[in-house]
């Protein structure tokens, strides 16, 4: 990750008006990279209107993706269950690292997850957690890492590490964190705003080099009612 | 070109004798065909036994001799092993079982080396590896390094050639081999008994001689494909090489001359397969998903291990040493086992695997292998407690 390129996007410059002063920053296959916009093609999230938003039509290869909502459900993580689903397909392992609650597996089956390649990982302290991410992440083993930050803080430094890790195995990363973290620059490729709205999805694109950013969008993600929730056995 | 010839002069007797404890093989030992004495051990030799003897006659000169009858189909199995050991050094494997229409030549392996020499660190190298995986594997051989697959044969009998190669750093030069060539007795040439006898009487003792003379000479005597085998030998012609494709599967088998009713004797054949396994794979880039460890009793009655494996270090091997360990122990050994075997379901090579239609390119592999080890480290530092999975119920 270039620091002026977050730098950048951190400080939400418009990098439309000035062309030449964001080529100035980049040197060489960095500054090529750069004036062609994003290379390399995304992989799909399923939901056709989200992807015209991303850079790459997908989220981010060997990048981290901070998801940030107060609420921690399975709405949240419907949101990914397509390319969950897409990448235990292709007998690729996802790891979970501290989750909230355990995924009702009935859903995730339903929803095409193959349950033999997700991984639960519940670290200790935060030292274990960060270690676990980034060992995961750079070890390249693992199709995506879902991580959620929980109320422990993590530095900017720490973000960055995490960041690079992802870029060294390629591995998509979903970091799950507050809204309060929302005003504080981060080094992820691509930040978004979740929140509930019923049965729907709001989202915000906060960052994403490459791309544009600020847009809102709705996704009609089909929630499961309280009811359902307890017919469904989440917990 | 540069050809190791690879000879197993004892594979009928280590076949089926390779897996037994050293005081065992101490004891007076002969593979039997057709009531005649087809190959005795060192032990046996000792008691003035021969190979063509028959065995009433074995049995007057060492009342003791154990005799074991002769598998000529687990011999080529095995020679089939050892084609399949030898592709882990090098993709060019030719292979030649004995036949009685060529004199005495035992069976023997053809390694073509100059691609490969890189790879594996050098000629002292390589060959130091393959002596001792040979080794391990408790099979005898005698090496010989020639420019086509025939001069290596002839080589690998000769004893000064075979001293110079326990040493050399360096594939020999065109004036070294000419020189050995040259030295070398006419019975060691691969033609039967009767153009042998023949080159004899006609005073052609050593290879020089033939040699020297004139070639419309030798073929007149001795005809055009004796003259053909000639310029095969000196590297004028291209000798037809059939080369022995590997097979897909990995499967070993080790033999109980003695059958075994403990299950902790059952360990060091176990071990002795895994070890096999781990060269084949590594050198390979192999990998093979399951692993299946048949023992078969002298009743038909086979009992089948199923082990999970994902290979490539040593540390692998002990775990699955372990696994089989404690599948052993845990069972009861109704009747004394005959044999061992060890194979695996499938063998996957290290190549990219592409998936039609999706976006997500994986080396398959590689995948594995890493996911595998990030689990062990995650384990290891976390606890097995800290990692869980989700099942539908």
């Amino acid at each position: 990750m270039n620091k002026a390129e977050n730098l950048f996007k951190n400080n939400k410059l418009n990098h439309k008006s000035k062309p030449l002063l964001r080529l100035r920053r980049f040197v060489g296959v960095e500054a090529n990279r750069a004036a062609n916009g994003c290379g390399e093609p995304g992989i799909a999230t399923g939901f056709a209107s989200l992807d015209t938003l991303l850079c790459g039509r997908g989220w981010p290869k060997g990048a981290s993706v901070e998801l940030l909502a107060n609420q921690t459900g399975m709405n949240e993580l419907s949101l990914l269950l397509p390319t969950l689903a897409e990448l235990t397909r292709a007998q690729k392992m996802v790891v979970l690292i501290k989750p909230p609650f355990i995924p009702n597996a009935q859903l995730l089956a339903q929803c095409g997850v193959q349950l033999e390649q997700l991984l639960l990982v519940h670290p200790r302290g935060k030292r274990d957690y960060l270690w676990a991410i980034e060992q995961s992440l750079q070890s390249g083993g693992c199709g995506a890492l879902l991580s959620w930050q929980g109320c422990q803080a993590t530095s900017y430094r720490e973000l960055q590490r995490l960041q690079q890790a992802a870029e060294k195995g390629g591995s998509l990363h979903f970091h799950f964190r507050p809204q309060s973290e929302s005003p504080y620059p981060s080094p992820a490729k691509l930040r978004l705003q979740l929140k509930n709205k019923e049965r729907d999805l709001s989202l915000r694109l906060l960052k994403q080099i490459n791309g544009p950013s600020g847009q809102r969008l709705v996704l009609n993600i089909q929630r499961a009612t309280p009811a359902e929730r307890v017919r469904q056995g989440l917990h | 070109m540069l050809w190791l010839c690879i000879q197993f002069p004892k594979l009928s007797l280590e076949t089926l004798t390779r897996a037994l404890t050293p005081s065992e093989r101490s004891q007076a030992l002969a593979i039997v065909e057709n009531h005649i004495l087809v190959q005795p051990n060192n032990a046996a030799v000792e008691y003035g036994i021969s190979p063509g003897l028959s065995t009433s006659s074995a049995r007057i000169r060492c009342p003791n001799l154990q005799m074991l009858q002769r598998h000529k189909e687990k011999e080529q199995r095995q020679l089939g092993a050892l084609a399949q050991w030898g592709h882990s050094f090098t993709p060019m494997v030719s292979l030649k079982a004995a036949s009685p229409e060529e004199g005495s030549h035992p069976p023997r392996l053809y390694l073509e080396l100059s691609d490969c020499l890189k790879t594996h660190g050098g000629l002292r190298t390589l060959l130091n590896q393959l002596q001792q995986e040979l080794k391990e594997m408790g099979i005898s051989y005698d090496l010989g390094l020639g420019h086509s697959p025939s001069a290596a044969l002839l080589l690998s009998q000769l004893a000064e050639h075979r001293q110079w190669l326990q040493q050399t750093h360096v594939p020999p030069t065109a004036q070294q081999w000419k020189q050995w060539g040259s030295q070398a007795p006419c019975k060691l040439l691969e033609c039967d008994k009767k153009t042998i006898e023949k080159l004899y009487a006609l005073g052609f003792n050593r290879v020089s001689h033939l040699l020297a003379a004139p070639l419309s000479e030798v073929e007149g005597l001795l005809g055009r494909i004796f003259i053909n085998y000639l310029a095969r030998l000196s590297g004028s012609l291209r000798a037809p090489i059939s080369y022995y494709p590997p097979e897909p599967l990995f499967d070993r088998e080790i033999f109980f001359a003695t059958p075994l009713n403990a299950p902790e004797q059952l360990l060091l054949p176990c071990n002795l397969l895994l070890q096999e396994l781990f060269h084949q794979f590594k050198n390979r880039k192999a990998y093979t998903g399951q692993l299946y460890l048949q023992l078969q009793s002298d009743k038909k009655s086979i009992s089948h291990f199923q082990l999970e494996s994902s290979f490539f270090s040593q540390s692998e091997v002990q775990k699955l040493f372990a696994q089989i360990k404690v599948k052993i122990e845990k069972s009861s050994l109704d009747h004394p086992i005959h044999s061992l075997r060890l194979h695996g379901s499938q063998s996957i090579p290290k190549t990219l695997k592409r998936l039609n239609g999706s976006p997500l390119e994986s080396h398959v592999l590689n995948i594995e292998n890493k996911r595998q080890k990030l689990i062990g480290k995650l384990k290891v530092r976390l606890g097995k407690q800290a990692l869980s999975r989700i099942i539908l119920k």
